[in-house]
């Protein structure tokens, strides 16, 4: 098979890769640059373990052909922390108890930073919808629900991040 | 957020709502799951699995799938160098088939190859020969004479038998006011942890060195070193983060195969689950047959109870055994009764394994029992929260199997605190259309059924003031590693950062059996307390020596010596230092192994030292045309006996109703001829965050006198009773009951009469 | 495991026609990829070659006109949800795409991609079917339009050709005095797919009559359908509960009569009513008043 070079940025970093086209953007993540806090839970878009930013919106790499992503902004779960300070939803997360398994965290985390970014003021209903393609087995969401209301007033009151 | 659980006890750290100790790993995206997981020059491993459910393996033919440049080798039976045996319970699954084909997805032979992708396209080229035989897929036509055997060497599919017997049912019977017989079916659930199975191995000194998602290594490296006829010396095994167990990671998934190739090839190797083989693979929840009988009298005390469980374990026995025990001893619900007469039949059919689940054949049970409890206060015309407490175990109760209860019985505080709290937020009143109410209560035996289920633990008291733990403990998100600590630092009298908890690693760890039952916190709770007195012994004697003072009243808080609860100039570290000095190491060791006694013929014995026990009460909206039932709000009040850490125990309530409102709801396994035909998350419905009610938690604590601080247990009762209480809601809403689970969609709508009838 | 295939990502319109006339094998338009990228992964398709649309930004607008609404094939279902030209109107369109999947499929799937996929649960089929919704089909050298009721001819088929593009929807702007409303059952309340669905487009008069409707259910046959009865017997009504009934009974047997005696008929002729009486409710509250 031909090779792909993927142009994108990458945890704030513009990268020149070359890919397979039939690889997944979660195999060039995971496989190409180590970016294991990418999970994979089930391959069809169902568990949103896999979920990265794609230009500031939430997705399933694991939907995604990697030259599909030519030319995009993605984040993962890797380029949340900042100088080892870690982001105000990864600490809301800590603080409520939302955390269990740990394997929907990093989409879960993810997708409540999108939510935030747009709203700052979610709603519970804004809420668990920003999450509801997110699986998780062990917490029953309700402190993933508590953290990022927890997250949105960390925000708010000026990155209170300790 | 903050204060939410303070003031509730005088203990320093038990109690308190630490964060997780790996949770800065697992936010970060650092944690290491198995398939995160890097080795150089690492081969990949792929199963070729049976797709018939029955049949005589005739020959395997590998030699296409060797001829491939990529492929290293490929495994059968005849590779395996020791015994080709596992299971938990009973030996009687191949790890590889040798000639008898007993289920769809069945390993055959193992590929190993330089690629993922060269592993995979090696699967079809492998020939099989293969001749089917007649399979069975119902347990109760498994059960008839003449029916094709499962196992060979057995004279019929009945894996085991349990009896429970007490009292005279039939007399009882006979002199009851009201008596009700229903039949109850459950059906086969996924576990459907997000991580799939996946593990690697290396050969290192000697050794294989394994790492992979599981819920008990110290098992899995009995397995692996029976598998490959070396001594348990030579395999270690260590838990990497898992990604969710629930029960469906104590079986053997990757490790057995994972361990063949390693020590055959000398290379590391790899092997990741898909979604889809991880439903082929895994046991599953066994599905019952439940035929309930309940009988009471006038004022709805509970006279005799008769029931007979058939539970359908499928290919091979996993906890099946242990299942079907504990669904017998939990059988009569947390209520006291009289006459009891139960049977449960553990029973080989061609279906998928059927192993251990949250809950082990006791969610089942609920929602018999707790439907039995409804009907009859139906029958009496008596309230439902009533009939619950006249008849709910107090301590000095004794239970079916004859044991007396001790102190630690919280069931009716639990029912009283759901029942107020339900009058509270109105929800018994409502009159809104198709609302309805209903009640689950609960009682688990914490660890293993009528069985030895020792734990141990090592710790060290470092001079500095800091200590290690090394537990085989495996923390599998419930968070056992952070309750262990907390023990630990507690029983030390020191902060939780300043210990360090080792778990789940076979080469340094002493076996802390299955993170399973919801033991953990109770066994292992105790081995680390235990270890942890053990090295502080030490100390306090050495500070009694110091102080010229007796050491009864000396104790270590805050980093001093105290003396009857006051502080003395005395610090731990100068002590620590002086044990040194003196070459008194201050190390400790502890083991606890639970009171219990094996049941014999008639049932009767102590099949668990202490119970946790619970009420739930939900409330639902039901629409009559469409079926779709929703869940509203849920009050669960769950007696733990002392909360280690209580946002943790919040946590498995949470966790625990979710997947229940699944059970109740929209899961299913479902099988056509022995295979799953939704093998996949796009076809099997679990909750999502959408599905979430109103949760009220309260945690009730009746300390259990033989628990670490008090502590039971609460990771499968969470779950337990959601079902059946969601089920008597949906009876409260239609006035319909329904006896079969899942109550679906469709099932909602037949049910009812129809419009145009 | 992805089979092999060659990827071709052209920047302009003429050149992807251009090679989906040209090229020689098996070939198919990749979109947002939800539904193509499964079938790939699970082997039910490997085409030789895969044409990426991603570069195609003409077909990412919503335009309105001349009194059409046109949707790029490439907008995606969150898109659409931002659109102020559909949330100013269309609120079927809105509350169908909320349905779909979760919020990461609503990112990645586009209009074109459901329509294409054609299932009978396809989210927006009802609504797009109810606004009466035409597709336009690009090829080297020619365009066609399709009516989308004629272009969706069963369980995953369309009228497509190989060489062709879907490369828009559009349906005419809604006249004042129109009411809509789009309801979905699903097992649970996300990433559902949908048992039965029901797009309602009512059309008032001055007076509060019902001029005309558009009732579409999808998920109670080979593909969504109109029911026609239904909407002859709101015609000229005044919305009250008794009309809701009788509206009610003719989707029912409309049901009844798509789905013949499959295994889920019996169920869903019944369900069917619920939907419907929530679909009808939710664009015209006045449904549940008590006639009079």
């Amino acid at each position: 098979m031909e090779t792909f070079i993927l142009k994108a940025t990458i945890n704030g970093t513009p990268l020149e890769l070359p890919v397979d086209p039939s690889w997944r953007l979660l195999d060039v993540l995971r496989q190409k640059l180590g970016l294991t806090g990418v999970k994979e839970g089930c391959g069809e878009g169902e568990c949103g373990a896999c979920t990265v930013l794609l230009n500031r919106k939430p997705v399933n790499s694991c939907l995604i052909l990697a030259p599909e992503a030519d030319g995009a902004d993605i984040v993962t779960i890797e380029g949340l922390a900042q100088q080892g300070m870690l982001h105000p939803i990864q600490e809301a997360f800590l603080e409520a108890g939302a955390v269990q398994c740990g394997f929907c965290t990093p989409g879960m985390v993810l997708a409540a930073k999108a939510l935030l970014d747009n709203n700052p003021n979610p709603s519970d209903m804004d809420v668990k919808t920003a999450i509801s393609g997110n699986l998780c087995r062990c917490t029953g969401y309700v402190k993933i629900i508590e953290a990022i209301h927890l997250a949105a007033k960390k925000i708010s009151s000026g990155g209170d991040n300790i | 957020m903050k204060g939410k659980y303070e003031g509730r006890t005088k203990f320093a750290t038990v109690g308190k709502s630490y964060r997780r100790l790996d949770g800065i790993a697992k936010v970060t995206g650092k944690a290491q799951f198995a398939a995160d997981m890097k080795l150089p020059n690492i081969l990949y491993c792929k199963i070729l699995r049976s797709t018939t459910p029955h049949a005589v393996l005739r020959s395997i033919d590998v030699s296409p799938a060797l001829a491939m440049s990529e492929v290293v080798a490929v495994y059968t039976a005849d590779d395996i160098p020791g015994e080709n045996r596992i299971g938990i319970i009973v030996k009687d699954e191949p790890v590889l088939v040798k000639d008898h084909i007993r289920k769809i997805g069945e390993a055959l032979a193992v590929v190993v190859a330089s690629t993922e992708e060269a592993a995979e396209k090696a699967l079809p080229l492998i020939k099989v020969d293969y001749e089917e035989i007649p399979a069975v897929f119902s347990p109760e036509e498994a059960m008839a004479i003449g029916a094709p055997l499962i196992h060979e060497e057995s004279k019929d599919n009945i894996q085991s038998v349990i009896k429970i017997k007490r009292g005279n049912v039939e007399e009882a019977i006979a002199r009851s006011k009201v008596v009700i017989s229903r039949r109850y079916t459950t059906q086969m659930i996924e576990h459907a942890y997000v991580e799939p199975e996946a593990g690697i191995a290396v050969m290192e000194d000697n050794c294989v060195k394994i790492w992979a998602s599981t819920q008990n290594p110290h098992y899995d490296r009995r397995e692996v070193a029976r598998v490959l006829g070396i001594g348990q010396h030579q395999v270690r095994v260590i838990q990497a983060t898992t990604g969710g167990g629930f029960g469906g990671k104590l079986d053997i998934s990757v490790q057995c195969f994972l361990g063949l190739a390693a020590y055959k090839t000398g290379q590391p190797v790899r092997m990741v689950y898909d979604r889809e083989e991880s439903f082929m693979a895994s046991p599953k929840r066994h599905p019952f047959i439940i035929d309930y009988t309940s009988a009471c009298d006038e004022e709805g005390r509970l006279l005799a109870v008769k029931v007979k469980i058939v539970g359908d374990t499928g290919a091979y026995a996993s906890y099946g055994p242990a299942t079907l025990k504990r669904a017998a001893v939990h059988a009569t619900g947390p209520y006291e009764v009289p006459n009891v007469s139960i049977e449960s039949f553990c029973v080989y059919t061609n279906n998928p394994t059927a192993g251990a689940m949250r809950g082990f054949g006791t969610p089942q049970m609920a929602f018999a029992h707790e439907s039995q409890m409804d009907l009859l206060a139906e029958a009496l015309g008596m309230d439902k929260f009533t009939i619950r407490l006249r008849n709910c175990f107090h301590s000095g109760s004794l239970t079916a199997t004859g044991q007396r209860l001790s102190k630690s019985v919280g069931i009716r505080e639990s029912i009283v605190i759901a029942r107020n709290k339900a009058r509270e937020l109105g929800m018994l009143n409502s009159h809104l259309k198709n609302h309805g109410v209903g009640i689950g209560c609960m009682w688990y035996g914490i660890g293993n059924t009528g069985a030895p289920n020792p734990a141990g633990a090592f710790l060290d008291f470092n001079e500095d003031g800091t200590a290690i733990v090394l537990t085989g403990c495996a923390d599998i998100g419930q968070g056992s590693t952070t309750a262990l600590a907390q023990i630990a630092a507690e029983e030390l009298g020191i902060e939780i950062s300043n210990i360090y908890i080792l778990a789940g690693d076979t080469g340094i760890s002493p076996d802390a059996g299955a993170s399973s039952a919801s033991r953990q916190t109770y066994i292992s709770g105790n081995a680390v307390r235990l270890a942890a007195q053990e090295a502080k012994e030490t100390i306090l004697k050495e500070a009694s020596n110091v102080l010229g003072v007796d050491r009864s009243g000396l104790d270590i808080k805050d980093g001093y010596i105290v003396q009857a609860g006051e502080k003395t100039s005395l610090t731990l570290k100068d002590l620590l230092k002086r044990c040194r000095l003196k070459g008194q190491l201050t190390l400790g060791s502890g083991r606890f192994n639970p009171h219990t006694t094996e049941m014999d013929e008639n049932g009767q014995g102590v099949p668990y030292a202490t119970y946790s026990f619970a009420t739930q009460v939900t409330e639902v909206e039901v629409d009559s045309e469409t079926g779709k039932v929703k869940v509203l709000r849920v009050i669960a009040a769950h007696d733990v006996g002392k909360a280690i850490n209580p946002q943790a125990v919040e946590g498995q309530i949470e966790g625990g109703i979710l997947m229940g409102i699944g059970y109740a709801l929209m899961e299913e396994v479902k099988l056509s001829e022995g295979k799953i035909v939704n093998p996949r998350l796009s076809e099997y419905f679990l909750p999502m965050s959408l599905d979430t009610p109103q949760i009220y938690s309260f945690i009730i604590e009746k300390p259990e006198k033989t628990g670490p601080f008090g502590a039971k247990g609460v990771g499968e009762p969470a779950l337990v009773p959601t079902a059946a209480s969601i089920a008597n809601a949906v009876a409260n809403a239609l006035n319909t009951r329904f006896y079969d689970l899942p109550i679906t969609l469709e099932k909602v709508v037949l049910s009812l009469p129809s419009k145009g009838d | 495991m992805i089979p092999c295939f060659k990827y071709h990502q052209p920047a302009e319109l003429e050149e992807t026609l251009e090679l989906l006339t040209g090229l020689s094998g098996s070939k198919k338009v990749l979109a947002g990829g939800t539904d193509l990228v499964l079938a790939l992964r699970r082997q039910e398709l490997s085409p030789n070659h895969i044409v990426s649309l991603k570069r195609l930004s003409q077909l990412k607008k919503i335009e309105i006109g001349h009194g059409e609404v046109h949707i790029g094939a490439l907008v995606t279902f969150s898109e659409l949800l931002e659109s102020t030209i559909i949330k100013e109107s269309f609120a079927l369109l809105v509350e169908a795409a909320q349905q779909v999947g979760g919020p990461q499929i609503r990112n990645q799937g586009t209009v074109g991609g459901n329509i294409i996929t054609a299932s009978p649960a396809g989210d927006l089929l009802p609504p797009l079917l109810a606004l009466g919704a035409s597709v336009k089909l690009i090829k080297k050298g020619s365009e066609r339009i399709v009516p989308l009721e004629q272009f969706l001819i069963g369980l995953g088929k369309t009228t497509i050709l190989p060489e062709e593009i879907l490369s828009e929807v559009f349906f005419p702007v809604l006249p004042n005095n129109t009411t809509s409303s789009f309801f979905k059952l699903g097992r649970r309340n996300s990433l559902a797919i949908s048992r039965i669905s029901m797009a309602v487009i009512l059309f008032h008069d001055a007076k509060g009559l019902i001029n005309d409707s558009r009732l579409v259910l999808g998920a109670v046959g080979i593909k969504p359908f109109r029911a026609t009865l239904a909407e002859k017997s709101l015609k000229g009504c005044l919305p009250d509960s008794l009309l809701l009934e009788k509206a009610i009974t003719s989707i029912a047997q409309s049901v009844s009569s798509s789905l013949g005696d499959r295994s889920s008929a019996t169920y869903k002729k019944r369900a069917v009513q619920g939907v419907a009486r929530q679909a009808l409710c939710k664009a015209e509250p006045i449904f549940q008043s008590g006639n009079g």
